[in-house]
């Protein structure tokens, strides 16, 4: 038996935090759905496990439901679909549309009760409602099953760091349900809890598509092979993930460092990448007001070659000493400049105006300086 | 710079050259009458500073004297620092300027042309006017220390002199590359906010302005989002619960129906056994009516037969019962008869008392009437006394003629007007009397009551008469008196008939005098009251019943005794007591009533006692008919109780079958009343109470249905609006915005802060260079107007913008003030700003003429800051009033008409030019000989060459 198992495809999710190409990150999990299809049929699965959370919210758009119904209908063999806690087989849900029901390869796992599938049987734990703390998996028991068993829910393991305690699962729910393999879904990041003899039967496969950033191990799928009854599976993670989320943190510290990593980011990956990938620049350390032509450089590089781009410079403070700042002649200005210094410093006391709008005023008055000497 | 002398030539009213000077170094007064020059003199000096010596133009052609063509010419003498200049300008005619310095004694050309009048100018830091004449904007220093007449007020400072004045108070405000930030700082600023701070809206407003409404209208959809998604959740949960409630419905529907079935069938069985109850009932009635049927027949052959004995025992018992009734009858009719017959005597005796009460009544009466015969003759006795009185009274009355008071009245009447009208008469007679004294005759010739006899001695004679009396005394004459005119015949006639009247009056009354007719009516009056009250005494006496009356009565009282005393004659002489007789009439009533009480009691009880015993007879026969029916009644009662042609053997045995059948009918229909309690509740009750619920659910499960129907439309209302997926377009676009609004803030804040800290630091500059000048011009204004003024406002452009009033927290406008104190107020500040900005070097201040509204005192005032600005200052007052200064020691004075008039005369006195000394001592040329002004150019010109 050979199949696909992936899950949480958070169709029509929200992209937090990414602003204006929000609409274009929710169009690539549609892309990276498409390719799920493909790595299915590279290699020749015999069907499709989607372990829930296919949409972010029952209350999606009726198209994206349509829309994924037909890129899952490409797939020659049964797609197996269970449903999450995003997406509970509640009133209304999307697994009502009649879309469902026109492609006759795609089977919603409606009923906590075995179901033959090519080679074996499938014991699926349908979600109903939003929360519970209710085992899904606990009415499996595959003892007396011959034939391969594949259970599939969604979930949170036991154990696992989290306030998250909705429809928690034994860790060893696939050895107590004498399965095979159990298929589950709920967190993002591929991950796998081994049993009896240090199998691994209990695994996440992780969102087909990465979802923020941080997230680890995401945006695959799981191509799972088991020969027999009792066989340890062999789990392959295959990418599917098409956007490349990455964080970029620096510590400026002398005059040109902004510049320097200006250049590194540039070579970050091949433009191509570059044009996937969502970059979050978190600076620290000091900005010169020399610099700070270099900073929104840097925010048009971003701009203009990355698919996404931030600069968190929040944490960024005047130079400890400001060459540009005593270069000033003594009068007027120059009064000016050493009482933002001390708001941006922190050091003036009863002002109303916060350090980051002190350093703010300080590089505009340098723009303002520039500019005249320019 | 400090000036030694001015010269002019061909200047307006100084057509010839005139001198003024030297000037002392403290305060120089040049005055004149209006009209001398002195304004011109102050232009020259302007002129011949600021202006370029090519300068045409109207302006420069007005300084000619009127209708000449001359070229107006100025030479100042000058001292800057320890230096010493002599300045010439010439315009129009052969325009010209040069400049000097004095060194080693001799004056030698320093510059000439342009270059002359810009160093000319530097002295006083002033700036070329470029084409045309120069203004005050381009004066320099000369803008604060100089004041053309009319012109105390300080106009806006050329940057020049502000720049020297900051610059002289040791402070850098703003350099060009300051003013040229600050300009941009404020540019930046202008595009965010405006001049009071407030964000720009409208068509110039930055972008932050308009991402505000629009992050609030995305917060508002977004909301709404959220709350449909919110309804999304809510319907979902409610068509879970309803179709939990719905399959709850079925599951119960299901219940029901079996329940009721159940309980349908034991209630057919209920039925059942009810049905057979019911029949078993009937049938156990039936059998009971047929044993009460025997029975009853039984009991009533048994019964007649019983009153059929009894009656006739009954009729026995009630025929002897009645003989013995018949004979009490008769004993008891006899004892009746004889009450009846003692009644009767008893009555008989009653006349008795009639008699006697009668007796007693006619005693009453006698007693009566004699007493009303006594009062009666009484009365009538009184009353012919009287009538006596009266009849008395009257004829006394009839004696007595007297007038009525009416007749009187006109009597008395009469006679007042009869002697009223003598009076009159004899006030209008003539009245003569005489007196004689010796016996005389008397002749009455004509007199009223002529009198003709002789007149002894001394008896006295008076005549009347009118019109005149006359008289005659033999042997004496003829007296004749006379009086008023008038006839006193009127009144004569009147006083005829008023006394004809009054005899006619009396003549009625037998002619007595009024006196005794007045008597004869009081007596008169008094009889008639006399009269008056016998007549009412009468009156009283007969109670108003005619004497008549009274003796009827009189007749009738005495016939009534006297019958009564025909009956009882003895009562004549001995009177019965009346209340004696009744008394024992009373008593003889009362004993007869009691006896004639008691017989008829008796006789009463006899009769009843009679009709009770007929009535018991009546009774006996009575009762004697009744039994006799009773006993054919039972008779006939028997013979239908034995009509049916059993013996009463058979009917015996027949009632006991009947009471067998009864028996066993009970006993089953008790065993079907053990079945149905057996059955407990009635099951058909618990069918109807399931029907009920049955048919409550059923519709209970219908309105679910249409509510869940009804949320199964609203769910799919909201799935079509697809609210997570805008709600999530809407978020995202909610945090872009809300990035690019804080940067934006970010960025407007940092300008904020950026312009408003410039602008602070800025305040705090200048105040530190306005602040002292501030304080010196206040200290000078209140030496002058007191403590009226609490503060100067003063711009950082030293511009005086307003002033505070000691009685009001708010500056207000000089143009508020009055002429005099903005005069005062400019002063003060041209004097600050000078004290301060020129500190070091002593300089010209002018003031031509300024003071022209301030009162004396206050100038006093100002004279003595004069006094003591001069040692600061060279001071040059233009004035048309010395007088006001002349109390200042030290000060110099020009008399410009004097000087003016010693110009154009001749003179021989002009001082050569001295060559050596001291250029500060050395005096200046002061007048020309002659009036061409070539020669005195000449001359001037052969001094400058030395």
């Amino acid at each position: 038996m050979r199949f696909i198992h992936t899950a949480d495809w958070q169709i029509g999710m929200k992209a937090a935090h990414v602003g204006a190409v929000g609409q274009q990150v929710r169009e690539q999990r549609l892309q990276s759905a498409r390719r799920v299809i493909e790595v299915a049929k590279e290699h020749s699965a015999d069907f499709v496990l989607v372990a829930g959370d296919t949409f972010e919210n029952n209350a999606v758009d009726r198209v994206l439901v349509q829309r994924v119904a037909d890129i899952l209908a490409g797939f020659p063999g049964p797609v197996y679909i269970l449903s999450g806690n995003h997406d509970p087989l509640s009133p209304g849900s999307v697994w009502e549309h009649p879309a469902w029901a026109s492609h006759s390869n795609l089977h919603i796992l409606r009923s906590a009760a075995p179901l033959e599938i090519p080679g074996g049987v499938l014991y699926p734990c349908p979600i109903v409602e939003k929360h519970s703390q209710r085992d899904p998996t606990r009415w499996i028991d595959a003892s007396g099953e011959s034939r391969i068993a594949i259970g599939i829910g969604h979930g949170t393991v036991q154990g696992l760091q989290t306030d998250d305690l909705d429809y928690p699962i034994a860790r060893d729910a696939a050895d107590r349900a004498r399965l095979d393999y159990l298929a589950i879904g709920h967190w993002h990041s591929y991950a796998s809890f081994p049993g009896e003899g240090g199998a691994a039967r209990l695994v996440y496969s992780g969102t087909h598509e990465t979802t923020k950033f941080g997230e680890r191990d995401s945006g695959n799928v799981l191509l799972v092979e088991i020969e027999r009854r009792g066989d340890v599976p062999r789990i392959t993670p295959i990418r599917t993930g098409g956007l490349y989320w990455r964080i970029v943190e620096h510590e400026l510290n002398e005059p040109g460092d902004l510049e320097r990593l200006r250049r590194s980011i540039e070579t970050l990956d091949t433009a191509d990448n570059l044009r996937l990938t969502l970059a979050n620049v978190r600076l620290r350390g000091f900005l010169y007001p020399q610099d700070q032509p270099e900073l929104q450089r840097l925010r048009e590089l971003l701009e203009a070659r990355f698919f996404y781009g931030r600069i968190d410079d929040a944490a960024l403070l005047p130079p400890p000493t400001n060459d540009w700042l005593e270069s000033l002649p003594v009068g007027l200005l120059r009064d000016v400049a050493e009482e933002l210094q001390k708001i941006a410093g922190g050091a003036a006391d009863g002002s109303a105006a916060s350090p980051a709008v002190a350093r703010r005023a300080i590089l505009e008055l340098h723009r303002v300086l520039s500019e005249g000497q320019a | 710079m400090i000036v030694r002398s001015i010269r002019v030539e061909g200047w307006r009213c100084f057509a010839d050259p005139v001198e003024v000077g030297p000037f002392g170094e403290g305060l120089n007064v040049v005055h004149g009458p209006n009209g001398i020059g002195k304004s011109t003199l102050f232009l020259a000096l302007v002129r011949g500073v600021f202006d370029g010596h090519k300068v045409a133009g109207e302006a420069m052609k007005a300084l000619r004297p009127w209708g000449r063509d001359l070229g107006p010419s100025v030479t100042l003498e000058l001292r800057c620092g320890d230096v010493d200049y002599r300045l010439r300008k010439q315009f129009l005619v052969s325009p010209k300027s040069e400049i000097y310095r004095l060194e080693d004694g001799r004056y030698v050309r320093l510059a000439e042309g342009v270059a002359a009048d810009e160093r000319a100018r530097e002295l006083l830091c002033g700036e070329s006017p470029g084409r045309g004449a120069s203004d005050r904007r381009h004066w320099g220093l000369a803008q604060v220390l100089w004041a053309p007449q009319g012109e105390m007020k300080l106009e806006q400072l050329s940057a020049t002199a502000r720049q020297t004045i900051q610059q002289s108070l040791g402070a850098q405000v703003a350099g060009e590359e300051t003013t040229a930030a600050e300009q941009k700082i404020a540019e930046s600023f202008a595009r965010y906010f405006t001049p009071t701070g407030k964000l720009r809206t409208g068509a110039d407003a930055p972008p932050l302005a308009t991402l505000g409404d629009q992050l609030a209208k995305l917060r508002e959809r977004r909301d709404k989002l959220k709350t449909r998604l919110a309804a999304f959740d809510d319907a979902v949960h409610s068509i879970e619960s309803l179709r939990l409630l719905t399959e709850q419905a079925r599951r119960k529907l299901d219940d029901l129906e079996k329940q009721l079935q159940k309980a349908q069938v034991r209630a057919d069985e209920y039925q059942k056994v009810v049905s057979d109850r019911d029949k078993q009932t009937s049938e156990a009635a039936a059998a009971k009516a047929r044993f009460d049927e025997l029975n009853s027949r039984i009991e009533a052959i048994r019964a007649a037969t019983e009153d059929q004995r009894k009656a006739e025992a009954a009729i026995v018992s009630l025929q002897e019962q009645a003989a013995s009734a018949a004979r009490e009858v008769q004993l008891r009719t006899e004892e009746a008869d004889r009450a009846n017959a003692a009644a009767e005597q008893v009555r008989r005796e009653r006349d008795a008392v009639r008699d006697a009460a009668r007796k007693a009544s006619d005693a009453v009466r006698f007693a009566d009437v004699t007493r009303q015969l006594a009062s009666l003759e009484e009365r009538l006795e009184q009353l012919r006394l009287a009538q006596t009185e009266l009849d008395a009274l009257v004829a006394r009355r009839g004696g007595v003629v007297a007038p009525d008071a009416r007749s009187l009245a006109q009597l008395q009447k009469a006679i007042r007007e009869r002697d009223e009208a003598r009076v009159k008469l004899d006030a209008s007679l003539i009245s003569v009397v005489w007196q004689a004294e010796g016996d005389w005759n008397l002749e009455t010739v004509r007199a009223d009551a002529p009198l003709d006899r002789p007149v002894a001695s001394g008896e006295e004679v008076a005549l009347r008469g009118s019109p005149e009396v006359v008289f005659r005394i033999p042997g004496v004459g003829t007296i004749r008196a006379s009086g008023p005119t008038g006839s006193a015949e009127p009144l004569r006639k009147n006083w005829e008939q008023a006394a004809a009247k009054v005899d006619q009056l009396l003549a009625v009354h037998g002619g007595q005098p009024l006196e005794q007719l007045q008597q004869a009516s009081l007596l008169a009056a008094e009889l008639d009251q006399q009269i008056d009250k016998v007549r009412a005494r009468i009156d009283a006496i007969l109670n108003r019943k005619p004497i008549d009356d009274l003796r009827i009565e009189q007749a009738n009282l005495t016939a009534q005794r006297r019958e009564l005393l025909e009956t009882y004659p003895d009562w004549e002489q001995s009177p019965p007591n009346p209340a004696q007789m009744r008394a024992e009439a009373d008593r003889i009533d009362r004993e007869i009533t009691d006896r004639i009480d008691a017989a008829e009691n008796a006789r009463q009880q006899a009769v009843a006692a009679v009709s009770a015993a007929a009535q018991q007879v009546a009774r006996h026969e009575e009762n004697l008919k009744n039994a006799q029916q009773q006993l054919q009644a039972a008779k006939q009662r028997l013979a239908v109780a034995q009509d049916d042609g059993r013996t009463d053997q058979e009917r015996r045995e027949q009632l006991g079958e009947l009471a067998l059948q009864w028996q066993a009918a009970k006993t089953r229909l008790a065993q079907l009343e053990e079945q149905l309690k057996g059955f407990g509740v009635d099951p058909r009750n618990e069918v109807k109470v399931l029907q009920r619920q049955l048919d409550a659910t059923r519709e209970e499960t219908t309105t679910t249905l249409d509510r869940l129907r009804f949320e199964q439309g609203k769910l799919d209302a909201i799935i079509n609006e697809a609210p997570y997926s805008a709600l999530a377009a809407e978020e995202e676009a909610i945090d872009e915005l809300e990035n690019r609004i804080e940067r934006e803030q970010l960025q407007a804040d940092a300008i904020r802060l950026l312009h408003e800290t410039l602008s602070r630091r800025k305040r705090e500059l200048i105040e530190s260079l306005v602040g002292p000048v501030r304080q010196r011009a206040m200290q000078t204004l209140s030496r002058i107007t007191g403590s009226r003024f609490e503060r100067l406002e003063i711009s950082d452009t030293f511009d005086l913008s307003g002033i505070v009033p000691r009685t009001s927290p708010e500056p207000v406008s000089l143009e508020q003030l009055s002429g005099g104190e903005r005069e005062q107020a400019y002063f003060a500040v041209r004097l600050a700003l000078a004290d301060i900005a020129m500190q070091g070097e002593r300089q010209l201040v002018v003031l031509d003429d300024v003071f022209t509204f301030t009162d004396t005192s206050r100038l006093a005032r100002i004279v003595q800051v004069l006094e003591e600005a001069a040692e600061r200052f060279q001071i040059v007052m233009l004035t048309c009033h010395p007088e006001r200064y002349r109390g200042l020691p030290g000060a110099k004075f020009f008399d410009l008409e004097e000087i003016v008039a010693r110009h154009r005369e001749p003179s021989t006195d002009a001082p050569a030019l001295s060559s050596g000394g001291s250029p500060a001592t050395s005096p200046a040329p002061k007048t020309k000989r002659g009036g061409s002004r070539s020669g005195g150019a000449e001359l001037f010109e052969s001094q400058l060459d030395g």
